[in-house]
């Protein structure tokens, strides 16, 4: 059987970057994914007249062709920019609190962004003003530290950053009280945390900051066919690069020789297939716990799998609506709801199904018009769960489970929109963490990795991603690895995993 | 003047404890034990026993309703599957096996009631010999026969936050089996709405289960016998029609309809009356058979799965699903309608048409050349790269 210079470990967001950074660097590459289909969360379903998002509320850091943000970038070089129809949004959100305080829409683009948070905190500018300046400070310390692939120069930092190593180690709230914001404004512009799935004051300033500043320079944008138009992209380009993609494959084993080095990767009829390097697009808990045999799993990746906590589980209803987004009274792209916007509070809430109310529902129809038949709208309602409490679930109470959730998202929804959606569903379709176990793999349906923890942020990881490396040859892309969870952070860990061991096969071949 | 962040009242501490942030996260690593990992998770356990994939049953009893229709009660076969999966009234099974050189799969809807799975750990499907898979299951399968299946699928089910309170069944021949289950189940309190159960035979002999229906009926269900020729007391006479639903049936209500495709069309017809929007009606979907040709022609599939190549010969009158099939080939299936997805597959090179009206590929599938071999004719050699079934 042929023999592979790489292996990638599922075909998700990272894993798809990966294949196509190795393919490009002249090396073979297989990609197994378990799923027949690529992008992992990244996809698209049907029901009846409706094909449904599956995740991707929009993409970060995307930008116009003239003035490309990260991603952008990224997709040109790895050939898939122009394979995919683009279009963008220029709304932020409305964050919308249960408890009656908050009803805000926030825009995107500098002036909007600050215009509209003026409207609920007038004579606020200065505070925006100085979010601006931190942010494109943090921005250019980013582009820097990219640019010397992390071996960034200590007084070259100090010198020229140096409000981003004074904010680095703080949380959002923090920074925000440092600066002296206002509470109304703090709480309206941190709407955006679930996202990220850790509250503000455990969430890394720098790497909220991050998301919010290109989110309003760079615009929200959307395929036009849904997630899967761009999964379909990049299969189709590691075609292009001779790769291989086996679907319906998954990997059920890890094979490593006496010195601990990695032969091949077994898959679920015994075969093994030979290769040198993996990057699993996957849990490093599946990884280390199910994929390798314990005596090859060195002690220190099992310190770091056991000392991380699993971020938010997912929960996501789809419903397709006989109604137009105007006949529904639907005027948003994207709401926020909350009972609170207090993120510590309302993240406790979310650890229990009876309390969680937290809600992230987006009107594909806002952006793309005619992403659904005339007269219909599609909405998809998004929440997560910060404890285990789906596992405490019996199989015979899961339908009842899911419905009730649904229906009071539904509640809520209408209740704080002020929207009446209830008797126009045409399709619906609920995804519990199960779900997202089941498709994906990941322990307890977790969808946004490892959580974003005050120590083990974005910063952190980033710096210490070589010393991560525990198992010669092994990497990880995706929400669990160094750029956390979230499309952009995805594709963007996938290209940097994909670089390192293209750049490692390329010097043990020279 | 650019802004200038500090927290302490000097800078450098602040630096002091961003450069400490990396000491910081090895010390929690050394500092946690090296236990090890969990193998598996409580809820991937449980999505595990919702969603199996495969399940391996044995044939428990069969039951001869006349020379070509039989009932079939599968148990686990104790040795790979040890519960069945529980499933929602409405939904199906598909059904593989080797019938001489050809592994085949066809779709069945369960006719048992999910507690008889959750509780009882039984499924039932009802068969009507018309093909390959449902002869040999007819004329070969017996008791103590081992068979795999899949685990429970379909969205032909009863959505509470979607379907009104009131559910007129119409069911024709052997499709009643879906129908059946969602009757028990309301019947056992497993989900909850109020049914017409109408049930459309050409003659008296053909009704099945009329002791399960008729001991069902109370305040919440309804069974009428819709009988086109020939007589039985209490029946309807004829076909189905608006004046029927009139007659039994509360409104409004979601109408759920299972049999072949004629009564589909002819079914709407007789509702149109009720203004049902799209959402109130429900048609379990049929499998797609061969298609009609003027000149049958034999063309090459070369299959492409993971390192191997096939070279099989496809009828222009087959799906190239099932030209794999015949051929031996493990193919990916499950709904046999265009929809599921489950046999995704990259068109290579070739020429198709696909069965009209059936093909439900996702827009981006179209845009990259993916296709559903469930639901496409080959109208020249075609290639494909299908994964592992």
């Amino acid at each position: 059987m042929k023999k592979y210079d790489a292996i990638v470990i599922g075909a998700g967001n990272g894993g798809l970057v990966a294949a196509i950074r190795i393919l490009q660097k002249g090396k073979s590459v297989l990609v197994l994914e378990k799923h027949n289909a690529p992008g992992g969360f990244a996809t698209s379903f049907k029901r009846g007249r409706f094909e449904f998002e599956a995740s991707l509320h929009e993409l970060n850091d995307f930008g116009p062709a003239d003035n490309p943000g990260d991603v952008r970038t990224l997709f040109r070089e790895l050939g898939v920019e122009d394979k995919i129809d683009w279009t963008y949004g220029t709304e932020a959100y409305r964050a919308i609190s249960l408890d009656g305080k908050y009803d805000a829409t926030v825009m995107l683009g500098k002036e909007n962004y600050k215009k509209s948070l003026l409207r609920y905190c007038p004579g606020c500018e200065k505070y925006i003003d100085n979010f601006f300046d931190l942010s494109e400070e943090i921005r250019r310390a980013q582009a820097y530290t990219a640019s010397v692939n992390g071996k960034t120069d200590k007084e070259y930092m100090k010198k020229n950053f140096p409000n981003f190593i004074r904010c680095g180690s703080y949380s959002v709230n923090e920074v925000f009280r440092s600066m002296g914001m206002p509470d109304k404004l703090r709480d309206i512009m941190n709407a955006y945390w679930c996202y990220l799935g850790a509250h503000c004051d455990d969430l890394s300033f720098i790497h909220y900051c991050s998301m919010v500043y290109r989110y309003v320079t760079k615009n929200a944008y959307m395929p036009k066919m849904r997630s899967h138009e761009i999964s379909c992209a990049l299969d189709e380009r590691i075609r292009e690069l001779g790769g291989e993609i086996w679907y319906n494959t998954p990997a059920t084993g890890i094979v490593t020789d006496e010195k601990g080095e990695i032969t091949g990767v077994r898959i679920s009829d015994g075969t093994v297939i030979g290769t040198r390097k993996i990057v699993a697009n996957c849990s490093p808990h599946v990884v280390y716990g199910q994929l390798m045999s314990p005596d090859a799993v060195p002690e220190a990746a099992l310190k770091n799998a056991n000392a991380r906590k699993f971020a938010g589980r997912g929960f996501c209803m789809f419903l397709g609506l006989n109604k137009s987004p105007e006949e529904l009274g639907i005027t948003n792209h994207s709401y926020f709801i909350y009972d609170t916007l207090d993120s510590v509070k309302q993240y406790e809430m979310m650890k229990k199904i009876e309390t969680n109310d937290c809600q992230a529902t987006c009107c594909l129809n806002s952006v793309i018009p005619d992403c659904s038949p005339e007269g219909t709208t599609m909405l998809y309602f998004t929440t997560l769960y910060m404890s285990d409490d789906w596992a405490k679930v019996k199989p015979e109470d899961y339908v009842k489970t899911k419905n009730f959730v649904a229906n009071r998202m539904i509640d809520v929804f209408e209740k704080a929109t002020g929207a009446k959606i209830r008797d126009s569903i045409e399709e619906i379709s609920v995804a519990t963490p199960m779900t997202y176990a089941r498709y994906c793999g990941h322990p307890e349906g977790t969808i946004y990795g490892y959580e974003s923890q005050y120590w083990d942020g974005l910063m952190p990881r980033l710096q210490m991603m070589n010393e991560e490396v525990y198992v010669k040859g092994l990497r990880f892309a995706g929400g669990y690895s160094m750029r956390l969870s979230g499309y952009s952070s995805a594709y963007n860990s996938g290209d940097i995993v994909g670089r390192q061991t293209a750049g490692e096969l390329v010097r043990e071949d020279n | 003047m650019a802004y200038n962040f500090k927290r302490q009242i000097f800078g450098f501490m602040d630096m002091l404890r961003f450069v400490k942030l990396v000491p910081k996260r090895r010390e929690i690593f050394a500092e946690t034990p090296a236990t090890p990992l969990p193998a598996s998770y409580k809820v991937n356990e449980t999505a595990k026993f919702l969603h199996p994939g495969k399940q391996f049953v044995k044939i428990d009893k069969i039951t001869e309703h006349s020379s070509d229709v039989k009932t079939f009660v599968f148990v686990p076969d104790g040795e790979k599957t040890a519960r069945l999966a529980p499933f929602r009234a409405g939904q199906y099974i598909t059904v593989t096996a080797n019938v001489g050189a050809s592994r085949v799969t066809r779709a069945y809807t369960l006719g048992s009631s999910p507690k008889d799975a959750l509780e009882r750990n039984f499924y039932s499907v009802t068969v009507k010999a018309a093909g390959i898979l449902s002869d040999y299951l007819c004329t070969q399968a017996k008791v103590g026969d081992v068979l795999e299946i899949s685990e429970p699928s379909g969205d032909f089910c009863y959505e509470p936050l979607r379907d009104k309170k009131n559910v007129v069944a119409v069911a024709g021949g052997v499709g009643i089996t879906s129908l059946l289950s969602m009757a028990k189940a309301a019947h056992e309190g497993s989900e909850d709405y109020d049914m017409t159960f109408f049930y459309c035979v050409p003659s008296a002999k053909e009704i099945l289960f009329k002791d399960e229906l008729d001991a069902m009926v109370g305040d919440r269900f309804k069974v009428v016998y819709v009988v086109e020729k020939g007589d039985l007391p209490g029946c309807e006479k004829g076909l189905f029609s608006s004046d029927l639903v009139k007659k039994y049936a509360k409104v409004p209500f979601t109408l759920f309809m299972c049999g072949p495709d004629g009564m589909y069309a002819f079914v709407r017809k007789e509702i149109e009356c009720f203004s049902p929007e799209i959402k109130d009606v429900h048609a379990s979907p049929n499998g797609i058979a061969d298609r009609k040709v003027e000149e049958k022609k034999t063309f090459k599939l070369t299959v492409k799965m993971r390192d191997k190549v096939y070279e099989v010969p496809c009828r222009n009158d087959e799906t190239l699903l099932v030209a794999m099939e015949r051929a031996g080939i493990t193919a990916p299936s499950k709904c046999r309608a265009g929809g599921c997805g489950v046999c995704r597959s990259k068109l290579l090179s070739g020429e198709y048409t696909a069965a009209p009206g059936r093909d439900k590929r996702r827009l981006a599938d179209f845009k990259f050349g993916w296709i559903h071999p469930c639901c496409v004719y080959p109208d020249s050699d075609v290639s494909l790269d299908v994964p592992q079934g």
